[in-house]
């Protein structure tokens, strides 16, 4: 019975939890004063995340078909809401969002309002019609019980592509984040947090799954936050980097800008301009905006986890508390791109290159304590003392200006502890919070996919009569297999992160967001308009990424990509936005096709 | 439980109102993410606790009113849901 569920002991589980992750940080921090190996600590920080998705496994298992895909339908808005927040984080606020703001000042915008914009709608518009739907997977929802064996294959494989790309682009980061700031092996790393994911949703399905996000969220705030407010106390006094990083950090930098202009000193490439005008032209800027909120808003692993409410209202609230606690997250990212941005200039700017080795040895530590790989000095890597001063004209006394230091964006966080003098724990917590964030969001992805090709691949194509058990294994045995071959493909080969990503949202904006939109809002959009509408759209933004994305070589960012103009919008399509004109496309197409043969008759209550 | 002020157009029936009241936060949604990253880069000379006013606004305080948007407007549909319902049962 849903009275019985799991799910309505989340707020006695969080209380429990949160003291948990406290008794490891003081326990990590014991280690640490006694003299343990560095990589203890990171060990420890590891075998914490793949015990919280374990035990969330174990807690909520189930051997029911109903409870592994739609938890009884007993999900609480607000614990829900924690856990969607902890699937839209995602590896984005870590390798993406930060180092936006930090290149391409106002262009960060774009990404923070987009991603807003996503989760409003996904609880504005999408959840209630979702849960009302009582739809397990997207093509269920969009063809229900359509015998048209055609439509739903090709929804499938659409679902399914987006998923697996984002898929890959987190076990990826997974395998960054381990290596480089926990010391463990990249692959260590992926198998871990796949073996973690794995027996979690084996065990319990959305039910554990659910259970997990909600009590990882407050770990990923946490560690978020911890080192943002210990900077912003640093500069400040005050605790709250969101308020204040704009006298704690950018007015310091303004000055020193002012000063190093003054010295005649050349200001870098990279230049943490708040006000700065970015790259986007006005065309790209607000397509950018329209396609990443279509494009998370339609995303499988999101839009399916609001199958566990029973009801509209509650579906409604869950979306809403998901923006809340999303927003309490993303709203720090600005803080740490300026607080990077401070830390850098203090430590580096002025320096003479061959005092770097005493001022700032820190970039030539060993093991978790190498931040050497976070920046590169006069075009060389940060490796040993001798190469930089070579790299830098081979003059010791040669000054460091701004120009000569280029930050890594992608781990852009990463770099504003390290250059802060953050305690190395401060540091390893950090990681773990980004594994929490990055595992939350695959663990979605996974059961997605494996729920989609379970059901509608095998249940509704093949086998149709198969009984409830039989289905309950066949997923199971789905999960193990994609969660091994994602697993295989992002521990040992090196996609790009940039474009699977920008390849998943723009696929999902494209084809998948008018096709739920239409199906909810669209009352009498028939299977058939849905589909066209979906494959228009499909087609397009893949052609269009093949275009603006891989070019003639396949290689992403190989310089051969098409410029694609568009007459009187903009000179260059950016790839990403492929997905916001196959959107129209898409919507275009289900139109015209609904003037063409009509609106199917249907009696629809909202 | 508390009472709502749900039907703001009185001429119109519940479900016209419920439709109004979507389209309402629609578009106020829409106000509040869209456009101003681009409009608001002009009131960037104006700083408010270091921050300037611009990117203030678009990442600190629309949100804020957004977030007290959606939850107003949850209520709002909620209460029209259970008239909704209500009035069926009669």
């Amino acid at each position: 019975m849903a009275s019985n569920s799991p799910l309505k002991l989340s707020g006695q589980l969080l209380g429990m939890y949160i003291a948990s992750f406290a008794l490891t940080i003081f326990f990590a921090a014991t280690l640490q004063q006694i003299g343990a190996p560095e990589h203890y600590v990171a060990v420890l920080m590891i075998a914490f995340l793949i015990g919280t998705w374990v035990f969330a496994g174990l807690f909520a298992k189930t051997m029911r078909l109903t409870v592994f895909h739609e938890a009884e339908r007993a999900g609480v808005p607000f614990y829900i809401g924690q856990a969607m927040a902890a699937g839209l984080i995602s590896s984005a606020i870590y390798i993406l969002l930060a180092g936006e703001f930090y290149k391409n000042g106002i262009d960060g915008l774009a990404w923070f309002s987009g991603w807003v914009l996503g989760a409003t709608m996904l609880g504005v518009l999408v959840a209630p019609g979702y849960a009302s739907s009582r739809a397990v997977t997207l093509p269920e929802m969009f063809f229900g019980r359509d015998e048209n064996r055609l439509f739903r294959f090709a929804s499938l494989v659409i679902v399914i592509l987006s998923c697996f790309l984002l898929l890959l682009v987190q076990f990826h980061a997974t395998a960054i984040i381990s290596q480089q700031f926990l010391g463990i092996p990249g692959p260590i790393g992926v198998f871990a947090g796949v073996l973690a994911i794995t027996i979690c949703l084996l065990a319990g399905g959305i039910q554990s799954l659910s259970i997990a996000r909600a009590m990882i969220y407050p770990v990923i705030a946490i560690t978020f936050l911890l080192p943002l407010s210990w900077m912003s106390i640093n500069a400040t006094g005050l605790p709250v980097p969101q308020l204040a990083f704009g006298i704690g950090a950018l007015q310091p930098v303004a000055e020193i800008d002012a000063e190093m202009m003054d010295a005649g000193f050349a200001l870098g490439k990279e230049i943490f301009s708040i006000t700065s005008d970015g790259r986007l032209d006005g065309f790209n800027f607000l397509a950018l905006i329209i396609c990443l909120g279509a494009g998370i808003s339609a995303m499988p692993h999101l839009v399916q986890h609001f199958g566990v409410f029973d009801t509209r209202a509650k579906a409604r609230r869950g979306g809403i508390w998901a923006v809340f606690f999303l927003l309490l997250v993303l709203s720090a990212v600005p803080a740490a791109a300026a607080f990077a941005k401070l830390e850098f200039y203090t430590a580096l700017l002025g320096l003479p290159v061959s005092e770097l080795a005493v001022e700032s040895a820190w970039l030539f530590g060993e093991g978790t304590a190498n931040a050497g790989k976070l920046i590169s000095i006069c075009g060389q890597e940060v490796v040993e003392l001798k190469q930089v001063i070579a790299a830098c004209g081979g003059l010791p006394e040669y000054v460091l200006t701004a120009r000569d230091i280029t930050i890594s964006s992608q781990l852009l966080p990463f770099a504003a502890v390290k250059f802060a003098h953050l305690p190395d724990l401060v540091m390893t917590i950090m990681a773990a919070g980004a594994l929490a964030a990055l595992w939350s969001t695959a663990d979605g992805l996974l059961l997605a996919t494996a729920n989609t090709l379970s059901q509608d691949g095998y249940f509704r194509l093949f086998r149709p009569k198969s009984p409830l058990g039989v289905r309950l294994f066949m997923t199971r045995f789905l999960l193990v297999l994609i969660a091994i071959i994602t697993a295989l493909l992002a521990a040992w080969t090196a996609p790009s992160s940039e474009f699977l990503f920008t390849a998943a949202f723009a696929i999902s904006a494209a084809a998948l967001f008018p096709a739920l939109i239409s199906k909810i809002w669209w009352s009498g959009t028939s299977s058939t308009q849905l589909f066209f509408g979906m494959l228009a759209g499909f087609t397009v933004v893949v052609l269009l990424l093949f275009l603006t994305a891989l070019g003639a070589d396949f290689v992403p960012n190989s310089g051969d990509e098409f410029r694609l103009p568009i007459p009187l919008l903009t000179d260059r399509l950016m790839p990403i936005n492929s997905g916001f004109i196959g959107m129209l496309v898409a919507f275009a197409t289900i139109g015209i096709l609904r003037q063409i043969s009509g609106a199917k008759k249907v009696s629809v209550t909202s | 439980m508390r009472h709502l002020n749900i039907l703001y157009f009185k001429h119109k029936t519940p479900e016209a109102n419920a439709r109004l009241l979507l389209a309402f936060v629609s578009i106020a949604v829409l106000l509040l993410v869209l456009p101003w990253p681009i409009a608001l880069t002009l009131l960037n000379s104006v700083v408010l606790i270091g921050i300037p006013f611009g990117y203030f606004l678009v990442v600190l305080l629309f949100p804020a009113l957004l977030v007290a948007l959606l939850f107003w407007s949850a209520d709002r549909q909620d209460a029209i849901a259970r008239h909704l319902s209500e009035a069926e049962n009669d």
